[in-house]
């Protein structure tokens, strides 16, 4: 059995990048601390030809975890999860800039017995505010080999995997930290706590030095600004606002060629073969449904290389911080932020997070709330109904009026599931939200290669769910919208749609909406591809356009309004329209009962603000 | 009828691709399920 290296740390402290950079892995990174939820493995092959198994666990503050993801660390560690050994050595991450916290965590693991390795993280950052390591003294201080690290630029890995292959073949174990200590026995947390941080402080005085002054001062204030209750909050809302603009101001262009692609594209197939089912599959089935989707790329890129952006410079976790209050008004404590946040990428990775909320009643709640975060298969949905019903005015010269209504659709979600929570939290999972200890993660300039990578992973996603899930369904859906021959209306979904229209007619929609919201269920996107199969089969002829094209047009003959559009916009906010986030939900809740209660409550919620959305328009501007 | 052939293919095929997707991922074993990416991925 190869030998096993255990990365162990705080939260936030690197461990996943260092982990991904040795591994070869690409596991999520990010400037916030709770991202790594589950113990993850990888070969690491050392400089002496030894092949290494590397493990990265959650991060931990002490050994006494109480959340799931905490308890998975502290058992790999001890040697107390089923079938696997304790580690043969440990590579003791720490964060350069706190690293009299970090050193806590460190110094239990020392007193484990096993062989430890102290990689110092972000040390280039650290001596660039000032804070001085002699790590040559710190090593002999705490009896064990220092390395300085900057994970991100790649620096220093070999030194580590020199001391990783040395650790292993030494066996070397260090002085215990409390033994030094005499008479030291402890029977509470605490007594072992300040004994830990005596020896710690003694450990800095005489390793470590602070130089600038002034920066860390200005690093303060600039955090004092960006968590206060009013400013805080107005930049906050003015970041968001910015970014919602962005996403229609600069995806635009591109989304204009990539139109203009895939309408060549069927024209080019169209001319190229006979009238036929083939052609009419191509053309109307996949070329029409995966390009419909296709379109949306630049959207996703431009939401995710902001959310980047501000996740890489550390300003989330001042979001976190900031949301705080807002979250323990409803019931819930500051380890939902991440879920939540996480939730608006998708809320898979979201639900699975909430691993790090201890309490059953806040995890419970933040999982069947996560959903309700607008998740980016909702983009496409919101930016086609917005760009095709929504006019492109602007206030003030630069506040464009679609921008605002798709920001209003993102705070619709969050609002409700605040809403939600609280409603929880009051009946069925009571119970008082736990202290929460945030990390503030620490000002730096963004990594272009983490936020590119992050950025063309999202793609590659949302490109793979069109070539695959979206182009198969669209397959599907051309069948039952083909066959039997004749009217659409009269095909296979036809009927079905038909068959849906009477419960969905109240809400301002007809069949072919209909059809689309029932696929839809496979992946949210697919709404597009199915309405765009569905009007596409009953256009006339060779008639050309994008399905923008023909919604706006539907607009102009009204028979597909501005109101069904909003009311349309507002289902996709609530419904559960995700068979995988109700596994996902099983999984990790492992209950059935829950799930259906999720997907339960989220439908009627849809249905009723659809509801109410479309009657009251009708009463306002009949 | 090749196109016929060609059609009834396809659609079978999607069909199976899209039972095989939601059983895999209602049992929970792809992960997400959606390719989200949330396992990971783990290129050695």
């Amino acid at each position: 059995m190869a030998p096993r290296v255990a990365l162990a740390g705080n939260p936030n402290s690197g461990k996943t990048t260092i982990f991904n950079f040795l591994t070869g892995s690409r596991y999520k990174v990010a400037n916030y601390p709770g991202v790594t939820v589950e113990k993850k493995e990888g070969n690491l092959e050392l400089p002496n030809g030894l092949e290494v198994r590397l493990i990265d666990l959650p991060g931990i503050y002490n050994l006494s975890g109480i959340s799931p993801d905490e308890e998975i660390a502290v058992k790999a560690i001890s040697g107390k999860l089923k079938d696997e050994p304790k580690p043969d050595a440990i590579v003791s991450v720490v964060d350069a800039s706190n690293l009299e916290r970090n050193l806590f965590l460190t110094s239990q693991l020392i007193d484990t017995g096993i062989p430890v390795i102290l990689a110092v993280n972000m040390s280039d950052l650290a001596e660039k505010d000032g804070f001085i390591i002699r790590y040559e003294l710190l090593s002999r201080e705490l009896d064990i080999p220092v390395i300085p690290l900057t994970a991100s630029k790649k620096k220093g890995f070999d030194q580590l995997n020199a001391e990783i292959a040395n650790a292993i073949r030494d066996k070397k174990v260090s002085r215990k930290v409390l033994s030094w200590r005499e008479g030291a026995t402890f029977t509470d947390f605490s007594a072992e706590a300040s004994a830990r941080y005596a020896w710690i402080a003694s450990v800095i005085s005489k390793s470590c030095s602070y130089e600038k002054e002034e920066t860390r001062k200005f690093n303060k204030k600039v955090d004092a600004f960006l968590t206060h209750g009013i400013w805080g909050t107005i930049t906050f809302i003015l970041l968001m606002a910015f970014i919602f603009q962005s996403i229609f101001l600069w995806a635009s262009y591109p989304m204009d060629a990539i139109d203009e692609i895939f309408t060549s594209l069927a024209a080019y197939v169209s001319t190229l073969m006979s009238e036929g089912l083939l052609k009419s599959l191509l053309v109307d089935g996949v070329i029409s449904g995966v390009g419909s989707v296709v379109i949306f790329i630049p959207q996703i890129a431009v939401l995710f290389l902001f959310l980047g952006i501000l996740e890489d410079t550390g300003y989330l976790s001042r979001a976190a911080f900031l949301m705080d209050k807002l979250m323990r008004k409803v019931g819930l404590q500051g380890r939902s932020f991440i879920p939540l946040l996480s939730s608006f990428a998708c809320a898979i990775p979201g639900i699975m997070s909430t691993r790090t909320i201890p309490s059953f009643a806040d995890r419970m709640t933040t999982i069947l709330v996560a959903p309700l975060m607008s998740c980016s298969a909702r983009l496409p949905v919101y930016t086609l109904l917005i760009a095709a019903f929504i006019p492109r005015k602007s206030y003030f010269g630069f506040i464009s009026l679609q921008g605002l209504v798709l920001l209003s659709m993102y705070l619709l979600g969050v609002l409700a599931a605040a809403l939600v929570a609280w409603l929880l939290k009051l009946s069925l999972l009571k119970g008082q939200p736990t202290i929460f200890v945030m990390e503030m993660a620490r000002f730096r300039r963004p990594s272009i290669r983490t936020i590119l990578s992050e950025v063309t992973d999202r793609v590659m996603i949302f490109i793979k769910s069109a070539g695959s899930i979206i182009l198969a369904c669209s397959i599907v859906l051309w069948f039952l919208a083909s066959f039997p021959k004749g009217e659409v209306k009269d095909s296979y979904a036809g009927q079905i749609g038909v068959f849906m229209e009477p419960a969905i007619k109240p809400l301002g929609f007809n069949w072919e909406i209909g059809v689309g919201i029932l696929a839809s269920f496979a992946a949210r996107e697919v709404f597009i591809s199915s309405l765009s199969t569905v009007y596409k089969l009953q256009e006339d002829g060779d008639q050309e356009g994008s399905l923008l094209k023909v919604l706006s047009e539907k607009k102009e003959d009204g028979s597909f309004t501005t109101l069904t559009a909003v009311s349309l916009m507002i289902f996709y906010v609530f419904a559960c329209q995700c068979m995988s986030t109700l596994a996902v939900c099983k999984r990790e809740t492992g209950s059935w009962r829950w799930t259906a209660f999720m997907f339960i409550y989220m439908t009627l919620l849809a249905y009723f603000a659809s509801l109410i959305t479309y009657n009251a328009g009708r009463f306002l501007y009949s | 009828m090749i196109q016929k052939i060609i059609v009834i293919s396809l659609v079978i095929l999607a069909v199976a691709f899209l039972f095989r997707k939601s059983k895999a991922a209602l049992s929970g074993k792809s992960g997400c399920g959606n390719g989200c990416g949330c396992k990971g991925k783990e290129k050695r």
